[in-house]
């Protein structure tokens, strides 16, 4: 079917005026950086390279779903990476090689994740501050704590958790299967249940959420936790990926969940935007980080200066690109 | 009765806003109720309505003592207002808002969105409102957003409906569909109170007409059996009192014009607004509050931006896009909102009183403190700041005492017209006495003086010249010695009378 001319005119309208919850213009942007990144760096598009990259995404991915449900619902979680880190040194100081210890360690840390989020979430309800505050000191505080428990990279992961978390076979490995299982779950309960409305409405009008008869402290801690639980997830996929735990680990994560949400079209005002679109910038960044560490490699060069240099201009040319929108 | 309220007062820090009011309302009536700004209309519908809680008194539903304490109780009583504010979620579509904290639930616990749009379609066809369930509710005209706002009413099973100042971002037409709703919720035996500043709307749809003043219930009124200045009568009758210094009795006749505004509009408050201001003139601009008149004298200093029309001070054209300039053509603004825009909170008297003018008193940079103090010092003395010390926290003062630190600050500048936004609010008796006189003293040196206020008395007491501003259009003009309450009330809700062949 060829489209008709009308078509791509309120197309190309809806891409330049972004409207609502729309993530078209970042879609677009995908396929048009496609086009450039096969021409110079055409091992892009081979096969293991694409299931490379795909694995890549997966953590990244899982942070950002948590990070979009804080930011639609008018917060911010800068605490992410702590989180992570804190998490990952939690399972390797405790793992030993018995399954059971396996699954009661994993246990421990996901319920971990969701406390800490939960942390985050009651001090903001007891003491009304902005988030972008209490969460950097909450990340300041995990952090130190994870340094306490270990000042370098260390603890025990058995080798077992490796194999069965970073398995994979042509396309498919567990991370991102696991990352879409998450996503599949994550989208239906904020597209399609009442908790996920009300995710929207807290960002978008806390006053008229209020006034419905919903106890909005609630639904915003509950956005925390459903940070917390996916970081958590990412600090033991990590540690059993790396098969030790480090008080670093989730430094990067923080501003790349923020970006991956923000340039995916989600508002930083809150209830605006949604997962669809963090998924696209998902994709971006990681698509841009593998492109980098390829030329990197071609030309001998230190890749994750460049990646800081192009996660920054990333995140302000999206907010700025944004800005109108309404 | 369907409601009534028995007794209620309440007071804030100290001041008592509603005392001993008792009001009743009935089911299938539309309840008006009316009186000046701050006469604790909106503070009793918050009471029943959850928001606030009263000091004494009791609310009353189907004659039985209720607990109201949040807007979820209210609802529950079939109590549902419609705020002034917007009140939807802009990013959510209007079957989203109005079924917002009691979406219909399927399978899985999905939200079931066919059946929430069939119900509310339902409850929309039986009262007759019309709009379109899957608009963005931010994409909604004003009228659009209060009739969504209705709609979520409705679907509370609702038996009381609080409509607050609805009409007052309608045009006719939508004012027209609006009443035609009411008669429609009247007709279902749903009662109906109705807080407008429009009398004649009070007078077109209301059965019942109550009137509060300071926070007194003065009495209530079938419509049919009083006239409007009956009404006015007994919204305003009070007396004066002696605190309004005497206005100078020499004749200000000819006296050249320092501020000409020609046909000036910005994009959403005013519309082609004209009016001068003359040397030793104090202008009075009056009206009910959010009819453009504070962002007219905003949009004048620059902090607010005008769309088309000219301004010119002694008869040169300026353009003023930034409080800059407007320093420049030597005027000074004394916002409403002291504590953001006035007055840097936790910074000592001295500094503020110094900040405007410290390009002057400096050397290379470093400022001239020895200078500068003296300048305080005869700023304080002059205008009577009662202070323990320059170096006092501005935080700490009175009201009145602050107001009077953001005139010194203006005064070295030297400025030829002064922009006043409610100068004595928040400011007690003793000490608005003061800032009368205090303004008296600046006009008879020369300094011109536009005054937005919403305190009736000090409008007509203070101005030289009153002008009445109604949906961002000057409505009428009087000399202030002719004017009285009623005729502004009148000339403030759209019906100006003349007097004297003046409008």
């Amino acid at each position: 079917m060829k489209p008709s001319a009308d078509t791509i005119k309120t197309f190309v309208r809806d891409l330049r005026n972004p409207k609502r919850h729309s993530s078209k213009i970042i879609w677009v942007l995908l396929v048009v950086l496609l086009i450039p990144i096969i021409i110079v760096i055409p091992e892009f598009v081979r096969p293991a390279n694409i299931a490379n990259v795909l694995i890549q995404m997966a953590p990244l991915g899982m942070v950002a779903i948590g990070q979009t449900y804080v930011i639609l619902g008018g917060g911010i979680d800068l605490s992410v990476g702590s989180q992570i880190s804190l998490i990952s040194l939690i399972a390797s100081t405790l793992m030993t090689d018995s399954p059971l210890n396996i699954i009661a360690v994993a246990a421990l840390c996901l319920v971990c994740g969701v406390l800490f989020g939960a942390l985050n979430g009651f001090i903001l309800k007891l003491f009304p501050m902005p988030p972008i505050i209490v969460t950097l000191c909450t990340g300041y505080f995990f952090q130190g704590i994870a340094f306490a428990l270990h000042k370098t990279s260390g603890g025990y992961i058995p080798v077992a958790l490796k194999q069965v978390l970073t398995a994979n076979s042509g396309f498919f490995s567990v991370p991102f299967g696991l990352y879409v299982l998450l996503f599949a779950i994550f989208a239906y309960v904020l597209y399609r249940t009442r908790f996920g409305r009300y995710v929207y409405a807290l960002g978008g009008n806390a006053d008229v959420l209020e006034k419905s008869g919903i106890r909005i402290d609630r639904i915003k801690i509950k956005t925390y936790m459903v940070s917390g639980l996916l970081c958590a997830i990412v600090g033991i996929y990590l540690a059993a990926r790396l098969r030790s735990g480090s008080a670093r680990y989730g430094d990067e994560y923080t501003l790349l969940s923020i970006t991956a949400t923000v340039v995916g079209g989600t508002s930083m005002a809150g209830g605006l935007g949604g997962l669809t679109g963090t998924f696209a910038g998902t994709i971006l960044i990681s698509m841009l980080t593998n492109v980098l560490n390829n030329i990197a490699f071609r030309y001998n060069l230190q890749s994750t200066y460049y990646k800081d240099i192009i996660t920054g201009i990333l995140l302000i040319s999206a907010m700025y690109f944004y800005r109108n929108r309404k | 009765m369907l409601l009534e309220v028995k007794d209620i007062v309440k007071r804030f820090y100290g001041v008592t806003v509603l005392n001993k009011v008792n009001l009743g309302f009935a089911g299938g009536e539309v309840h008006a109720l009316v009186g000046e700004n701050g006469a604790g209309k909106s503070t009793l519908m918050k009471i029943i309505g959850g928001i606030y809680h009263a000091d004494e008194g009791s609310v009353l539903v189907d004659k039985t003592a209720v607990k109201i304490s949040n807007a979820l109780d209210a609802a529950k009583l079939g109590i549902s207002i419609v705020h002034q504010e917007y009140n939807l979620v802009p990013d959510m579509t209007v079957l989203e808002n109005v079924m917002l904290g009691k979406e219909m639930t399927g399978r899985l616990k999905a939200i079931d969105k066919e059946s929430s749009k069939a119900y509310v379609e339902e409850i929309a066809r039986k009262d007759g409102i019309k709009v379109n369930l899957d608009k963005y509710a931010g994409d909604l005209s004003s009228a659009e957003a209060k009739v969504a706002e209705i709609l979520r009413a409705c679907t509370n099973s609702m038996r009381l409906l609080i409509l607050d100042e609805p009409t007052a971002a309608l045009d006719d037409d939508d004012v027209a569909s609006l009443f035609s709703l009411i008669r429609n919720l009247k007709a279902r035996n749903i009662g109906v109170i109705y807080i407008s500043h429009r009398l004649d709307e009070v007078f077109h749809i209301c059965d019942k007409v109550s009137v509060l003043k300071d926070g007194k219930h003065v009495g209530t009124w079938e419509t049919g059996a009083i006239d409007r200045d009956f009404l006015v009568k007994a919204m305003v009758g009070r007396e004066i009192t002696a605190v309004f210094p005497p206005r100078p009795t020499t004749k200000r006749e000819g006296t050249k014009k320092i501020l000409c505004i020609e046909h000036l509009s910005d994009a959403s408050h005013f519309q082609n607004v004209s009016l001068h201001v003359g040397q030793s003139e104090i202008l009075g601009i009056g009206g009910m509050s959010g009819h453009g008149q504070r962002e007219l004298l905003r949009a004048l200093f620059g902090a607010g931006k005008i769309t088309s029309g000219t301004i010119s001070i002694e008869g040169k054209p300026v353009v003023v896009k930034h409080p800059a300039d407007a320093l420049k053509y030597g005027m000074a603004f004394l916002s409403d909102d002291r504590r953001n825009e006035g007055l840097a909170q936790t910074q000592s008297v001295e500094r503020n009183i110094a900040y405007p003018s410290l390009n002057r008193y400096h050397r290379n940079g470093m400022v001239r403190t020895k200078v500068q103090h003296a300048l305080v010092g005869d700023l304080i003395d002059r205008l009577g700041i009662k202070l323990a010390s320059e170096r006092q926290i501005v935080q700490n003062l009175s009201g009145g005492n602050q107001q009077r630190v953001v005139l010194a600050k203006w005064l070295p500048l030297n400025p030829r017209i002064l922009l006043l936004d409610e100068p004595t609010l928040g400011v007690d008796v003793g000490a608005k006495v003061e800032i009368y006189k205090i303004l008296r003293d600046l006009v008879s040196q020369g300094i011109s003086i536009i005054m937005v206020t919403s305190d009736m008395l000090e409008l007509l007491n203070i101005s030289d010249r009153i002008i009445v501003f109604y949906e961002g259009s000057v409505s009428a003009e009087y000399p202030g010695e002719v004017a009285t309450e009623e005729i502004i009330m009148a000339a403030a809700s759209g019906k100006p009378m003349a007097i004297g062949g003046m409008v």
